[in-house]
Order: C-alpha cells, then sequence, then structure tokens
C-alpha cells in the first residue's frame, strides 16, 4: 500500500488554498451605505427592508419629513439606479433621468396604489431586462407607492449586479421638484456561497475519493 | 513503463537525412526533449489562469472593468483559431486545465481505462457539450457576465478533477472538452504535424511512445505516432519526442487543410462538429448584430412570448440546422454525381467546411480582438489603481476589421473550395472531378455570402 507522502498533503493544501482563495474578498460587504441626507429642508431618509443590498429586487423605502419632522404624505416621489459612485452623481441625475413628474405623466394616473403591498412600476431603458437576455440595463426607474405611515413611501428596485450604484430620488412637493442622489454598495448575492461552497466540496470529495480508491488498488 | 536501459540499448539508431524535419534544428530537438518543454508553457498559462479565476470570482462585476473577461474573451478567445491554424493542437498540450487533470492524476490518479460509452461516443458527446454551452452563452450571458464565465471555468475545473482522478491520460481532452473538440478539427488543417518515420517505426517493437518511459509519459491522447495519420488528436506536447528510442518523431510544416484532402475514414460526427460550428458562428455573429433586437422583437410577435429563453431557442435552433440542411442538400445532390451514399457525401465533404469555419470564427472574434483590445491593458492597470475613463478600446477602426474580416472570409472560402475538391479528386480520380464537388462549391460560395454579409453590419461589443 503506498503510503500518502507529504507531497499528496502538501498538493491537497494547496488544492484547498487555491479553491477557497479570496472567497473571503467576494463575499466582504465593503459598502457603507448613507441613508438619510437633506434637500431644501427637507429630510429624506432612504432604507432598504433586507439588508445587505444585493442584486435582484430590493424593497426600497424612503421616509419624507420636513425640517420640523413632520411626515410629507402628499409628495410624489420616484426614484432611479444609475451605476456609479458619488463623484458622478450631480452629472448623471440631472442630464439623464426625469423628474417624478415626467416620469409620472408617462403613466396611467389611476397605477398609484396605496396597497401596502407598494404597487411598483418599473420603466426600462431598454425593450429587455437583464433577466433575460444577460445583458445589463442602462437605467431602471420606478415610481414609489404610499406606504402605510405618514410620509413613508415604498417600491421595488431591481439592481442587475453588485457595485457602485447611485440612488436619485426626484420628489414633488407643493409644485417644486426636488432630487437628491444616494450612494449604495450592492454586495454579491449570497447564492454564490453556494456554488462557490458546492464547487469545494464536490471537487475534495472527489480527490478524496480517488486517494483511497487508489490506495485499495495499489 | 519502459525502463532506462532498454530504451539506450535502441539510442543508437540517429536519422539520416534532412527532410523538412523541424527536429533537425539541434536548438529546438534539445528544448523540446528537455524537462522545460513544455513545463515552461503550462506554469505560465496556469499562472494566467490563476489571475483570471480570481478575476472573474471576485474581480469587478461589470465585464467591462474586468480583467479576467477581457483576458478570456478579448485576448485568448480570439487567438485561440489562429493557435490552431498555426500549430495544431499545441494549447492543449499547454491548457491549465490540462496541467491541473495531470496533477490529479499525479497525486490521487486511480488511471482507469477510458470508458466504452466515451470512446464511442467522445466526438457525440463534445458535439452536444459544445452546443449547449453556446447555447447557455446567450441564455445566461456567461460572456457577459465574468461571474457567469467563473461558474463556466468552475463547471469545467470539475468535470477535469473528476476525469483526471478516475481515467487514465487526458481522458478529458480526447473525450469530453469542448474545446478539444473544436481544436481537433481545426488542427487538421494546421500547418505543423508530427508523424513517425514508416521505416523506423515498422522495427519498433517496444512503443516506447505509447507507453511511456522514464523520460516522459505516454501519449497523453491515446494516439501511437506509429500509425496516426491525422493531427487532430496530437497535442505536440513532445512526449513521444522524449520517448522514442531511435529518433523516428518528425515535426513538419505542412500546406494548410492539407491531411483534410486524403482522410482515410471520415466520421459522420467530425463532419457534423465542422458544421454545427458554422452554424454557431452564424449565432454568434447575428446575436451581436444591431438588427438582433428586430429580430427578437419578431419573434416574440410571432411566438407571442417575450421569454428570451424560447425566442432565442428558436433562433439558435435554426442557426444551428440551416448550415446542416444546406450540406445535407449539397450532399443529396452530390450523390447523384459521385455515387457516394448521402451519409458518405456528409462525412466526406463536411470536413471541407472547417477552412471556411476557422476563417469566420477568426473573423467575428477579430473584431472583439481589434475593437476592443486595449480593454486588456486598460482592465489591467485598473488592478493598480491607474482607471482609464473616456479612451477608446479599438486598436484599429471598424472598416480596417471588415476588410479584414472579409479578406479572411474570402480565403476561408477558398481553402473550403480547394479542400472539396481535392477531396472529390482523391475519391472519384480524375474525370469529372469538377462536377462531382461542384455542389459543395455552390454550398461554400453560399455560405460566403451569409458569413460576409453578417460582417457588413454593425456588431456590439463583448466588454
Amino acid at each position: 500500500m503506498k503510503p500518502i507522502t507529504w507531497k499528496t498533503i502538501l498538493f491537497c493544501s494547496i488544492m484547498l488554498v487555491l479553491l477557497s482563495g479570496g472567497s473571503g474578498k467576494a463575499f466582504a460587504d465593503g459598502g457603507h451605505n448613507e441613508n438619510v441626507k437633506e434637500v431644501d429642508g427637507y429630510v429624506i431618509e432612504l432604507s432598504f427592508e433586507t439588508q445587505p443590498i444585493q442584486p435582484g429586487g430590493n424593497r426600497l423605502l424612503i421616509h419624507l419629513h420636513d425640517a420640523m419632522d413632520h411626515p410629507i404624505s402628499t409628495a410624489l416621489v420616484s426614484a432611479n439606479l444609475v451605476e456609479g459612485s458619488l463623484d458622478h452623481a450631480e452629472e448623471v441625475v440631472e442630464s439623464d433621468y426625469p423628474s417624478a413628474e415626467a416620469v409620472l405623466s408617462e403613466m396611467n394616473t389611476d397605477s398609484h396604489s396605496s396597497d401596502e403591498a407598494g404597487v411598483h412600476h418599473e420603466i426600462e431603458a431598454n425593450n429587455h431586462s437583464s433577466e433575460d437576455t444577460g445583458h445589463h440595463d442602462e437605467s431602471i426607474e420606478i415610481v414609489l407607492a404610499k406606504g402605510a405611515e405618514a410620509g413613508e413611501y415604498l417600491g421595488e428596485l431591481t439592481i442587475p449586479y453588485p457595485g457602485d450604484w447611485l440612488i436619485g430620488v426626484q420628489f414633488t412637493v407643493e409644485g417644486a421638484v426636488k432630487e437628491i442622489t444616494f450612494p449604495v454598495h450592492v454586495t454579491q448575492s449570497g447564492s454564490r456561497w453556494w456554488v462557490l461552497g458546492s464547487f469545494l466540496m464536490v471537487n475534495m470529495v472527489v480527490i478524496g475519493a480517488a486517494g483511497v480508491l487508489r490506495k485499495r488498488h495499489v | 513503463m519502459i525502463n532506462k536501459q532498454s530504451v539506450n540499448q535502441k539510442v543508437a539508431i540517429v536519422p539520416t537525412e534532412s527532410d523538412g524535419n523541424l527536429l533537425n534544428n539541434k536548438l529546438l530537438a534539445r528544448f523540446i526533449r528537455s524537462k522545460w518543454y513544455p513545463a515552461l508553457f503550462q506554469w505560465l498559462t496556469a499562472s494566467a489562469f490563476i489571475i483570471i479565476m480570481y478575476q472573474l470570482l471576485v474581480g469587478p462585476s461589470k465585464a467591462h472593468d474586468n480583467l479576467g473577461t477581457a483576458l478570456t474573451w478579448v485576448l485568448w478567445w480570439p487567438l485561440i483559431p489562429i493557435i490552431f491554424l498555426l500549430l495544431g493542437r499545441f494549447w492543449c498540450a499547454i491548457c491549465p486545465f490540462a496541467t491541473l487533470s495531470d496533477l490529479v492524476q499525479k497525486f490521487v490518479g486511480n488511471n482507469r481505462p477510458m470508458p466504452k460509452f466515451l470512446k464511442k461516443y467522445g466526438i457525440w458527446i463534445i458535439d452536444a457539450i459544445f452546443i449547449l454551452i453556446t447555447w447557455s452563452d446567450h441564455v445566461f450571458g456567461i460572456v457577459e457576465s465574468p461571474w457567469g464565465s467563473g461558474v463556466l471555468m468552475l463547471g469545467l475545473t470539475t468535470g477535469v478533477v473528476v476525469s483526471g482522478a478516475f481515467w487514465e491520460r487526458r481522458t478529458w481532452c480526447r473525450t469530453l472538452c469542448f474545446l478539444g473538440g473544436l481544436s481537433g478539427n481545426y488542427a487538421r488543417t494546421g500547418m505543423l504535424a508530427l508523424r513517425g518515420t514508416p521505416e523506423k517505426c515498422s522495427k519498433c517493437t517496444i512503443a516506447a511512445c505509447y507507453q511511456g518511459t522514464v523520460n516522459a509519459p505516454g501519449c497523453p491522447l491515446f494516439e501511437f505516432p506509429k500509425t496516426m495519420e491525422s493531427n487532430a488528436n496530437c497535442n505536440v506536447c513532445g512526449h513521444c519526442v522524449k520517448n522514442c528510442p531511435n529518433d523516428s518523431i518528425r515535426l513538419t510544416l505542412r500546406f494548410p487543410t492539407k491531411e483534410l484532402w486524403t482522410m482515410r475514414k471520415p466520421k459522420i460526427e467530425g463532419a457534423f462538429l465542422s458544421v454545427v460550428i458554422m452554424g454557431i458562428v452564424f449565432v454568434q455573429n447575428i446575436t451581436m448584430l444591431e438588427v438582433w433586437q428586430s429580430i427578437l422583437s419578431w419573434l416574440e410577435n410571432v411566438t407571442g412570448t417575450q421569454s428570451y429563453y424560447v425566442t432565442f431557442t428558436i433562433t439558435f435552433f435554426v442557426a444551428m440546422i440551416i448550415p446542416v440542411l444546406l450540406l445535407a442538400l449539397a450532399a443529396w445532390i452530390a450523390k447523384k454525381l459521385n455515387g457516394d451514399s448521402l451519409l458518405q457525401n456528409f462525412a466526406k465533404f463536411g470536413y471541407a467546411i472547417i477552412p471556411l469555419d476557422i476563417a469566420a470564427h477568426i473573423g467575428h472574434n477579430l473584431f472583439h480582438m481589434l475593437a476592443e483590445g486595449k480593454s486588456v491593458v486598460y482592465t489591467a492597470m485598473a488592478l493598480f489603481g491607474k482607471n482609464v475613463e473616456g479612451l477608446s478600446p479599438a486598436l484599429l477602426d471598424s472598416g480596417s476589421i471588415q476588410i479584414l474580416q472579409y479578406i479572411l472570409i474570402v480565403l476561408g472560402v477558398a481553402g473550403s473550395i480547394y479542400t472539396a475538391y481535392r477531396i472529390s479528386k482523391h475519391n472519384y480520380g480524375q474525370g469529372n472531378v469538377v462536377l462531382k464537388f461542384a455542389p459543395y462549391a455552390v454550398l461554400m460560395l453560399l455560405l460566403m455570402v451569409v458569413n460576409i454579409a453578417l460582417f457588413m453590419l454593425p456588431m456590439a461589443m463583448r466588454m
């Protein structure tokens, strides 16, 4: 019977390190999401129902208050998503995206619902979503529905892939359109753990089984 | 394994003539016989592979910023058919997956014989895997997604580990690797040929090239240079050169496509792969055209569904089946002229499409390499914190790239027509050769028109 040599142990160790290497970085949440901002005396708080934010559908909540901390329940609120960091936020929001009013004008007026489930409407820049084609869309725009609490607005934002994103929030209060941008960091989906974990496990089992069978064979 | 003593006893026989054998070059021969060949290249590609995998799995999520995507799909994939044309299956000798298979085999390999079903249906399995991967690429966006590309690599890695752990030699490369199937076909047109010297091999009784010696293992792709007629399964790894005690192995340059002219046993599955590759090139081109969205919309209206799985699968099937049907039609017409059956015609002349396959494959990927080539540098610079914004990744303007594509297609068609002519001449003698291969000439011209038409339309970027 052939004994397990130090070379075999070294090989298995190297394989283990190579196969698992970097996974910590892959799933580390490097994001710090600022979620409260103020514009012209209005305080906007952006949050997500689940954390960390991951690619796919994410429930977006916005709380709108005035300077006296009174909730504002009569605003028209929309949000758009664009890839990038805060350095380019202003130019992106100002140049590429319509205001909440413009977005709303494109939609049926009866589409707003106070349903707590939060009906959302997505206007896609392209005809096909990323899930359909595997290609990434340029922008996603949603109109938020009023939530159960005063000053609360809800919607579901589909984020195509991980990375740094900017969420532009536009709201119209008493005819005035206001805009503010929040940077968010979207982490890798947890399912990737499963893919890498399964890969690692299957390969280790195969190598282990082959090693055992070879010893018996010899 | 054969011991060193028996090898040394045979060393006395030396080549006596200079006949275009590249191994007559002492420097090259010494390098190929050294332990550095192909190890030096293997470690280089393995290092690059580790960087690529790291980038694909944990690097930037967007293909545009990912070095792994750039190295794989903008640099390596366009270069690979060129390598096959120039050096045959040399890539397979230095492929990182093969290196991994060797390593696994060395430490835990069971070295069991290749399963019979793989031996029997290997090429069909490769055909199926190739089609499946191409379909998956489009449906799941593998090329556009670094993570998707990474998962594909992980899947291939698992297959390689299983194969290396249980089966002998490079069973994976010979019977399962989709790229191995592609390279096998392309290598038939390659300019590099490795063969044994018949006079020397006929006297040999030890078959060191196949069995292996202390110098090197036996042929990893189960080939026996003594009887080898094709380069489809030779990866020029040099093991037989190291092992042969008679200096019988010759490495020569040959006219591209020459091997296709006189194939003794053309196989229907090999011919099928050739023609399927043409379909795959069609799909790759069509889906990158700006007109693709219009085609999709039309299909959505016709089928009444917006499911991309459905619409793409229909397109994919149609693009695959068109070249197969066209070849079948040509074979059906030709059988009336040459007397062979439809299947015999299909198998014999299917291989003639390979030069056009290579030309279309290179032509398509040339666009990515030349229009996006600098992205390799940009994404590499980004690793060191040097972000490049707003600069074009193009190495050449689109007009010049198009001209190169047209030239390639014309060369490919010329190669295919000439190959069909030579096959006809080899099989049916001198009389009426032109008439007997005419249906195939028409087919090649038709495929040329389709390819040129596709290259004339604007194409989308990969990065």
